[in-house]
C-alpha cells in the first residue's frame, strides 16, 4: 500500500511537475535574490566592540526573496537565508542543539532522550539518535526524520530531522511523506526561538505550527512576525504550495520600516526563558497552589543566567557543565563547571580549572567537617541539586482534580460507606469543609456540579493529606493497604509531615474512585510537553520520570538522576532488545490490548491496567504478523519490557526474568542547586546521610509499570552498586564515631606527649654536654637521651 | 601521582633492605638476641607464656594486634588506589576505619612501654659522627640506631597520619584544606608503612638494638 504511492504515475507526475516549476521559479528569481551565501560568516566574529550589533535587518524567504510589508501573497521568513546572510548556518547546525539526527553525533555525558508514550501499547521509548545507553534509536524502531519531528517537533529548535528531506531514491521512506515536506516545508533553525530577546517571542505559538506540521512558519509565527492561517496537516497530498496559498501568512506591517526592514531584538546570550521552555521541570509533589513556593535555581536567584555557564562559540557545541569535558576544549571550558567554577584555587591546583582560579567571583565552599573522599564518590550535585532524598520516589503526589476518576462512584461510595458506618468514610466526611458536605448533599451529576465539587474536594484531600497521619488502627482495619503503604506505616512518626502517607491512606481506602499518582515524579518540559496553551494544552502523565533517585554517573561518582522503567515491545536478539514501533503494535493488537479510538489518549496519557494475558495473546498476534508480511524479524523472539524485567513466551505461559535490556533510564541532574545552607550534610552533619533511615540509601524507589496489582519497590541502594548491608554497617559505625574520635584523640595527645617529653630531654642532654664542653673540652660526655 | 610515589617508594624499601641485607648479612646465629626487646627472643609472638607479666602479656598483644592493624590499614588503604586506581569506599572502608583506632591505640602504648629503652645513648653518638661526616655506609651498618630511628620516626608519624583524618571529621577546614589533610593522610600513611618495613626488618636482625 505504502509502496503503491511512492511508484504511482500520478506521485511521479506530480513530482516531475513540481520540479521544474520550481527549478523555473528559482532560476528566474535568482537575478534579484541576495542569497545566504554572501556574506557568510561575517556576523559570527567580533570586531572588538563588545556591544551587540543592532539587527535592523531585511527578512528572506526560503526561496531568498527579500519580504516586503506590501506583498500580496508573502512567503514566511526563512531562517536559513535571513540568518544566513551574515551568520554561518552551515557551522551552526552542526551544534550540539541541532545535530542529533546526523550519523554518530558525539554522544557526551548521558542526557534527556525524547520519549515515545503510548498508553495503548503501555510504551515508554527513550529514543536518542546518540549513544547513549537504553536509549533506542530512531532507526531501530523505524521512525523516519519526518516522524521524529511529527512526533516531538513542538519542543524541537529547528534544523537536524527538520532538514533531512529523504533522497527521492530513497526506497525506504514512506511514499507519503515525498507529498508531505514540499507542503509542510523544511523545519530549518530557528535561530529566534534562542536569541529573540522579544517578550513577544511565543515558543507555544511556534509549537502550534509544529503541531499543523506548518513547519516553515514555525520561525515567523513564533518571532511573532506575522499570523498564519491554514494547517498542512489538513492539506491534501496533492497540495501544490508553488501555485495555491491555502496557508496564508499575514505580516505585522508595523514592524516593517520604509526600508521594508525589521527590527529584530537578537542578543548574543539568550534569555533563560528561551531555555526554560525545552528546559523546564515539574515537580509533581507540589500542587498548582503550591507552585509558588518552588525556589529557583540558586546561580539564577543569584543573578547568573544560564549561558553563563553553557556557553558556545559559532559552532554552537554548547558546555555542558562536564567535569572532564573533551579534551580540546579542555581549557576553554574548564572552569565552566562546579568544580571549575567553585574550587579554583590557582596555581597550587592540580587541575586545569583549579589552575585558572574558577570565575565569576563564585564562593568557595567550606565542606567543613566532610571527609575529602565524599569528593571522590560523590558528585558535587549529589548533595547540592535537585529535590533532597524522598521516602519514595515513584509513589504519590498531591491530589489534583483528574485524581478522581469516577466523580459520581466516588460520591456515592463515600455517602453509602458513612451511612454504614465505615470509620473511614465518617471520618473522611467529618474532615471535609462545610461547603463541601453540603455540595456533595446535594450533587446532581449536573456539569457545574462536577466542577466545584471536584475543586472543593481535592482542595480539602490536600489539606487532609497535608495534616498529621489519618492513620489510627480500628479507623484503617478494614482497608487493604498496599505493601509500601505498609512500609511507610512502620516509619510513621508523630510530627513528621505525612502527606506521602496519607495519599496513599486515601488510595487504599477508596481503590476504584481515587487513582494511583506515583510520588516523587516529574514532568519535563520535552518529554512531557509542557508549556503548550490553549487548544493544544496536554495534560501528559507518561512516562513517569522519578526523581531523584541517587546512583552513579558514567564517572562512578554518586549523583541524583531522573530516572524512567523503559516499557516496550521489542525483539531479543543477542541479548539485546529492538523496540517495535508503538503504531504497529496498536493496528494489529488493538482488540487485545483493548484500544479505544474514541477516547483522546493526549488528555488521558497515562498507564492503563494492563496484565500478562494481554502479553500472551498480543506476541504470537505480533509474530502471526511477520510471518504474514515475510518480515526479516519473523524468527527472533517477541518480547515486552516493563520495570526492569522481561516479558517472555514461553510454551504459552509468560515468564519474567530481569534483564539488563530493561534497566532504567536514568540521566544526571544538574539543577535545581540549593542553597549551602540546604545542602546535604551541611555543617558535617554526617547522620543526614549515614544513618540507617537515610533516604540517601533506603529511600523507595518505585518499580513503575502498568500491570496492575501491587506497587513494588527497590530500595535506593540498589541502583547504588551498594551492599545494603554495607550501607547499613556503615551507617550504624556512626553511633560509634564520636567515641572513635575521643580514643584516636586521646592516644594521639599521649604519643605527642611522649614525644616531646623525650624532644626535650634531649634538648636538656644536648644542653648538659655543651656545658660540659665548655668546663673541659675534649672530656665532655653525656648521659643518655 | 599518589601511585606512582607509593609503587617507588614501595620498591624502594625492599630494593633497600634486600641490599642492606647482602651487604650486611646478620651475625651466624640468624636473628640475634635483642637487649631492648628481649621478648622478641625466640617464639616473641608467644605472649601467653607463661614466664611473662601481665604487662610483658599486653605488651606483645598490643605487638601483635598493632601489626595485624597495620596490615589491614595497608592492604585496605592502598589496595583500592594502587590495584584499581579508586578511591577507599565499601566494606574495605570500614574495615579500615575500624582497624585505624584499635592501631593507634596500641602504637601508643608500645610507644610508651618501649621510648625509654629506645632512647639515644652515649653510645649513639658515633652514628652522629658518620652522619655528620657523611660516612652513611657505616651508619648504615648499625641496625641499632636505624632501628632506633625508625622507632622514633614511626611514632612521629602517627600523629599527623591519625589527626589528619580526625580532624577533618570537625567542622574546622575548608575544601582545600580537607584536601590537604587528606594528601597529609595518604603520603603520612605511606611514609608509615615503610618506616614500619624498616623497623621490622632491623628488629628483627639487630644485636644491639636497644637497650
Amino acid at each position: 500500500m505504502r509502496h503503491e504511492l511512492k511508484t504511482s504515475p500520478a506521485a511521479f507526475r506530480i513530482e516531475a511537475y513540481r520540479m521544474l516549476t520550481t527549478f523555473l521559479g528559482v532560476f528566474s528569481l535568482s537575478f534579484f535574490a541576495t542569497g545566504a551565501e554572501v556574506g557568510k560568516g561575517l556576523g559570527d566574529g567580533n570586531d572588538g566592540n563588545r556591544s551587540g550589533p543592532i539587527h535592523l535587518i531585511t527578512l528572506y524567504d526560503d526561496k531568498g526573496m527579500p519580504i516586503k510589508a506590501t506583498h500580496q501573497k508573502p512567503r514566511p521568513v526563512s531562517m536559513k537565508k535571513t540568518c544566513g546572510e551574515c551568520h554561518n548556518y552551515e557551522k551552526i547546525s552542526k551544534g550540539w542543539h541541532f545535530h542529533s539526527g546526523s550519523e554518530q553525533p558525539p554522544s557526551g555525558r548521558v542526557g534527556e532522550p525524547w520519549v515515545l508514550t503510548d498508553s495503548w501499547t503501555r510504551s515508554q521509548i527513550p529514543i536518542s539518535n546518540r549513544d547513549w545507553k537504553g536509549a533506542q534509536k530512531p532507526s531501530d524502531l523505524q521512525m523516519s526524520p519526518w516522524q521524529v519531528m511529527s512526533q516531538f517537533g513542538s519542543h524541537m529548535p529547528g534544523g537536524n530531522y527538520g532538514e533531512m528531506e529523504p533522497d527521492e531514491d530513497d526506497l525506504t521512506v514512506d511514499p507519503a511523506e515525498f507529498l508531505r515536506w514540499p507542503i509542510s516545508g523544511h523545519f530549518e533553525i530557528n535561530c529566534l526561538a534562542c536569541h529573540n530577546a522579544d517578550r513577544r517571542q511565543d515558543p507555544s505559538g511556534a509549537a502550534l505550527q509544529a503541531a499543523r506540521q506548518n513547519y516553515r512558519w514555525i520561525a515567523t509565527v513564533g518571532a511573532g512576525l506575522a499570523v498564519v492561517k491554514g494547517v498542512s496537516l489538513t492539506l491534501d497530498d496533492f497540495y501544490d504550495p508553488e501555485f495555491e496559498y491555502k496557508i496564508k501568512t499575514q505580516y505585522d506591517k508595523n514592524l516593517f520600516n520604509a526600508d521594508n526592514k525589521v527590527f529584530l531584538d537578537i542578543v548574543r546570550k539568550p534569555p533563560d526563558n528561551r531555555c526554560y521552555f525545552c528546559h523546564s521541570v515539574q515537580d509533581m509533589g507540589k500542587s498548582k497552589e503550591e507552585e509558588w513556593t518552588r525556589h529557583e535555581d540558586i546561580h539564577l536567584t543569584a543573578g547568573m543566567t544560564c549561558t553563563d555557564c553553557h556557553r558556545n562559540g559559532v559552532d554552537h557545541m554548547i558546555s555542558r557543565g562536564e567535569e572532564h569535558p573533551d579534551p580540546s576544549d579542555h581549557e576553554k571550558v574548564a572552569t565552566m563547571s562546579c568544580r571549575g567554577c567553585h574550587l579554583g584555587n590557582g596555581a597550587e591546583g592540580d587541575e586545569e580549572a583549579h589552575r585558572q582560579g574558577g570565575q565569576l567571583g563564585a564562593p568557595h565552599p567550606k565542606h567543613a567537617g566532610i571527609p575529602a573522599v565524599h569528593f571522590e564518590v560523590l558528585s558535587c550535585t549529589a548533595c547540592h541539586s535537585g529535590p533532597s532524598p524522598k521516602e519514595i520516589v515513584g509513589g504519590s503526589s498531591p491530589f489534583s482534580v483528574d485524581d478522581i476518576e469516577d466523580l459520581q462512584a466516588f460520591v456515592t461510595e463515600l455517602m453509602l460507606r458513612k451511612n454504614a458506618e465505615d470509620p473511614v468514610s465518617m471520618f473522611l466526611y467529618d474532615e471535609l469543609s462545610d461547603s463541601t458536605r453540603d455540595q456533595l448533599e446535594g450533587f446532581d451529576d449536573s456539569p457545574s456540579d462536577r466542577v466545584e465539587l471536584q475543586g472543593s474536594l481535592i482542595e480539602d484531600f490536600n489539606r487532609i493529606s497535608q495534616g498529621p497521619s489519618i492513620y489510627e488502627t480500628e479507623r484503617f482495619e478494614g482497608v487493604t493497604l498496599r505493601p509500601i503503604t505498609k512500609q511507610l506505616l512502620d516509619k510513621s512518626q508523630p510530627g513528621k509531615n505525612h502527606v506521602q502517607f496519607n495519599r496513599l491512606l486515601l488510595e487504599d481506602a477508596y481503590p476504584k474512585a481515587l487513582s494511583r499518582y506515583p510520588l516523587g515524579i516529574v514532568r519535563t518540559a520535552r518529554v512531557h510537553q509542557l508549556g503548550l496553551h490553549g487548544k493544544h494544552a496536554l495534560v501528559r502523565r507518561l512516562p513517569h520520570i522519578m526523581s531523584p533517585v541517587f546512583k552513579p554517573g558514567e564517572d562512578g561518582k554518586i549523583a541524583p538522576h531522573r530516572m524512567f522503567w523503559p516499557a516496550y515491545w521489542g525483539i531479543l536478539k543477542n541479548d539485546e532488545v529492538k523496540a517495535i514501533s508503538p503504531a504497529y503494535i496498536k493496528e494489529i493488537a488493538a482488540d487485545a490490548l483493548g484500544v479505544d479510538d474514541q477516547e483522546n489518549q493526549e488528555k488521558i496519557n497515562d498507564w492503563r491496567p494492563f496484565t500478562t494475558e494481554q502479553i500472551a495473546e498480543v506476541i504470537p498476534l505480533i509474530k502471526e504478523d511477520f510471518e504474514a508480511m515475510d518480515d526479516p524479524r519473523q524468527n527472533e523472539e517477541i518480547v515486552y519490557l516493563s520495570a526492569g524485567k522481561l516479558y517472555r513466551l514461553v510454551d504459552g505461559e509468560v515468564v519474567t526474568e530481569e534483564h539488563e535490556a530493561a534497566e532504567a533510564y536514568a540521566w544526571p541532574i544538574g539543577h535545581d542547586v540549593r542553597p549551602a545552607s540546604q545542602s546535604l550534610g551541611v555543617n558535617g552533619d554526617c547522620r543526614e546521610c549515614h544513618n540507617p533511615q537515610s533516604n540517601f540509601f533506603v529511600g523507595n524507589v518505585g518499580l513503575d509499570s502498568p500491570f496492575t496489582g501491587e506497587v513494588e519497590t527497590k530500595p535506593m541502594v540498589d541502583f547504588q552498586e551498594l551492599d545494603p548491608a554495607y550501607t547499613w554497617a556503615f551507617s550504624f559505625s556512626f553511633v560509634f564515631r564520636p567515641i572513635m574520635k575521643i580514643v584516636v584523640s586521646v592516644a594521639c595527645i599521649l604519643l605527642s606527649m611522649i614525644l616531646i617529653w623525650y624532644v626535650l630531654r634531649a634538648l636538656g642532654c644536648l644542653s648538659e654536654s655543651a656545658s660540659k664542653k665548655l668546663k673541659n673540652p675534649g672530656k665532655g660526655e653525656s648521659s643518655d637521651v | 601521582m599518589f601511585e606512582i610515589i607509593s609503587y617507588l617508594g614501595l620498591i624502594g624499601v625492599v630494593g633497600f633492605i634486600v641490599v642492606h641485607f647482602m651487604v650486611f648479612p646478620p651475625a651466624k646465629k640468624g636473628i640475634a638476641e635483642l637487649k631492648s626487646f628481649p621478648e622478641f627472643k625466640g617464639q616473641w609472638w608467644c605472649f601467653w607464656s607463661s614466664d611473662l607479666g601481665l604487662l610483658g602479656r599486653l605488651d606483645r598483644l598490643a605487638f601483635l594486634v598493632a601489626l595485624i592493624c597495620l596490615s589491614a590499614l595497608f592492604l585496605t588503604g592502598f589496595g583500592p588506589p594502587l590495584l584499581g586506581g579508586k578511591a577507599l569506599t565499601g566494606f574495605l572502608l570500614i574495615i579500615h576505619a575500624t582497624a585505624a583506632p584499635v592501631f593507634i591505640v596500641c602504637v601508643a602504648f608500645l610507644v610508651f612501654n618501649w621510648a625509654y629503652r629506645c632512647r639515644f645513648d652515649a653510645e649513639d653518638r658515633e652514628w652522629l659522627r658518620r652522619l655528620c661526616s657523611c660516612r652513611v655506609f657505616g651508619f648504615l651498618k648499625e641496625s641499632g640506631v636505624c632501628c632506633k630511628l625508625a622507632f622514633w620516626f614511626g611514632a612521629i608519624l602517627c600523629v599527623p597520619v591519625a589527626m589528619s583524618i580526625i580532624v577533618s571529621m570537625f567542622p574546622i577546614f575548608g575544601t582545600h584544606g580537607l584536601e590537604t589533610l587528606f594528601k597529609i593522610h595518604q603520603y603520612g600513611s605511606l611514609l608509615l608503612v615503610l618506616d614500619s618495613m624498616v623497623l621490622l626488618y632491623f628488629v628483627c636482625r639487630a644485636s644491639n638494638c636497644c637497650r
